[in-house]
């Protein structure tokens, strides 16, 4: 069975992850997690008025698949600030954000350092 | 007859180093958010400039080594800058849950690499390479550096510098087993006058 969650939710999701992982300490940059071809269409398809999330949000079997492509700053540890943008993802779907999911719906978050940056 | 060879594109984006190189002429204005949302061109940028301003800094302290930095020699640097940026695989991190899942790119790796040896001062990294299997992060490693220098000090202490500063970076960002760091100098710049001491 797969999740169903409209893509209006799951953009609305990703848009407010973007700003959850922006403010997590040591996150220097948000880059696109999804091939920037693909990121180009979605922005065209959405216009000039409205950028498309940076964070990929998708449906799975069991539920959504969360991944977060940073920048960390070199003062900070990769695997440390990695850790702590999951744990930030995770409490943003569990304070509010979960509600747009399905219920009992697993999240499976992702978070690739891309770039190591001050 | 051959096809016309198109220029390699950085990661998945369409543009070209030239692209970026006139992106950044122009002060990278109009933005162009597929550019400014990849990490490979992000990098690319970075290292355009930062070669940039190594070379400019070079010809400023001795106009009598423009013959030896060529444009050969800066090409094949920024084509070796533009193979290393991408991405890659991504190299697993330790997480306790298994619903995560944290990784760093083998491009994030070589740019840490190369920025570790670049800020020594008086060195520029020519290529970086790192043989073994990244997915096993119990298999020592080798990373394999190659440098230009300045010659305003003794080359071994230079290279030491550089062997240094990237295990210290690779410890600190990665869960990697380095377990050599060759660092090998292959271009040497003499200065025909001394460096100042406020240069």
């Amino acid at each position: 069975m797969t999740t169903e969650l409209s893509t209006e939710t799951l953009a609305t999701l990703g848009d407010r992850l973007d700003a959850v992982v922006r403010g997590v300490p040591g996150v220097v940059a948000l880059y696109s997690a999804t091939p920037a071809v693909l990121h180009a269409v979605t922005q065209l398809a959405l216009g000039s008025n409205t950028a498309a999330s940076l964070v990929r949000v998708t449906t799975t079997d069991t539920g959504i698949e969360i991944l977060a492509s940073v920048g960390v700053d070199p003062e900070s540890q990769a695997p440390a600030t990695a850790a702590a943008v999951a744990s930030a993802i995770r409490a943003a779907l569990a304070d509010g954000a979960a509600a747009t999911s399905a219920d009992g719906a697993e999240a499976l978050v992702n978070v690739r350092v891309s770039r190591v940056v001050a | 007859m051959t096809a016309p060879e198109h220029p390699p594109t950085i990661g998945e984006t369409r543009f070209t180093i030239d692209d970026l190189s006139d992106y950044l002429d122009s002060d990278r204005t109009p933005v162009i958010p597929e550019i400014e949302n990849s990490p490979e061109c992000r990098a690319m940028l970075d290292s355009l400039e930062r070669v940039g301003a190594l070379s400019r800094e070079l010809i400023a302290r001795d106009v009598e080594l423009n013959p030896t930095i060529d444009e050969r020699w800066l090409g094949g640097l920024i084509a070796s800058i533009g193979r290393e940026v991408k991405a890659g695989r991504d190299i697993p991190l330790a997480s306790a849950d298994p619903a995560t899942s944290l990784s760093i790119t083998e491009g994030a790796v070589r740019e840490l690499v190369r920025v570790a040896g670049d800020s020594i001062d008086g060195v520029l990294v020519g290529s970086c390479a790192i043989d073994g299997d990244l997915m096993l992060p119990a298999e020592p490693l080798r990373v394999a550096v190659t440098i230009s220098v300045v010659l305003n000090g003794p080359v071994t202490a230079l290279a030491d510098a550089v062997r240094q500063r990237v295990y210290s970076e690779l410890l600190k960002h990665t869960e990697l087993t380095i377990g050599a760091v060759d660092v090998t100098v292959t271009d040497v710049h003499q200065l025909t006058r001394p460096i100042e001491e406020n240069e």
